[in-house]
């Protein structure tokens, strides 16, 4: 089993990145549950994070050219002793890639995704940003 | 305040496309701009804040002791309240 597929240690730290156009953060009014919504396409098999041991908080930061974002820190024993799973997922280019599988499309309207999505804005321990992303940054998958 | 906010969403959607965040489909814009004259043609308290969520539903929020109430139009047109204390959903009812 190669390394970025091994399991997710509890002290590992994970980001979360947030379009800063989209109002889930704002530095005078805090964080919003809308952060960990699961997208309909981009989240299809769990919402995506990825994991520091992987990837600067500088990197995580990069989205799409032109654009600004934030990044809220977690700890994934923090989501496991509320019973949030976190699994390795590994993608071309992106060897830090996480999920939260229980977090997807198919249960979004569910009253447990939206607890979750509740819980995890609770657990953010920290959010940096935001940082433009400019043309000829890497392109970093969302 | 968010009639206006609602009215600029309306007006050119694709600006507000983002990684991971769909921009909100007319008939939600519209049935937001519906549910806001609603609210306030009732007498309800005015929403603090609207926000997109990632799929383009189009969510209301006042805060109250504790914690908050929320009023989201889904994709499907619906709508629904919600009641949020101490970080739980404790209350859940579809509106229309």
């Amino acid at each position: 089993m190669s390394d970025e597929s091994g399991p997710i240690s509890e002290d590992e730290l994970l980001y979360r990145r947030i379009p800063a156009s989209s109002g889930w953060y704002a530095p005078a009014t805090g964080l919003r549950p809308e952060t960990f919504a699961p997208h309909r396409t981009a989240d299809e098999t769990g919402l995506s994070v990825y994991r520091a041991r992987f990837k600067s908080i500088e990197e995580a930061e990069r989205g799409r050219a032109g654009k600004s974002y934030y990044v809220a820190v977690l700890r994934a024993g923090d989501l496991r002793s509320h019973g949030i799973r976190i699994e390795p997922s590994p993608i071309f280019g992106d060897p830090g890639h996480a999920e939260l599988p229980d977090l997807n499309p198919a249960v979004r309207k569910q009253d447990a995704t939206i607890n979750a999505a509740l819980t995890l804005e609770g657990l953010v321990r920290l959010v940096e940003g935001s940082y433009a992303t400019e043309d000829g940054d890497p392109v970093v998958r969302a | 305040m968010i009639d206006h906010q609602l009215t600029e969403w309306g007006r050119d959607p694709a600006t507000l496309e983002d990684e991971g965040v769909d921009p909100p489909p007319p008939l939600t814009v519209q049935k937001a701009i519906r549910l806001a004259e609603a609210l306030r043609d009732e007498g309800m308290p005015n929403p603090q804040t609207v926000v997109r969520d990632p799929n383009g539903d189009i969510v209301f929020e006042r805060a109250v002791i504790g914690g908050a109430e929320l009023f989201h139009v889904w994709d499907d047109g619906q709508v629904e309240f919600r009641k949020v204390t101490d970080g739980k959903l404790i209350e859940r009812r579809q509106l229309h």
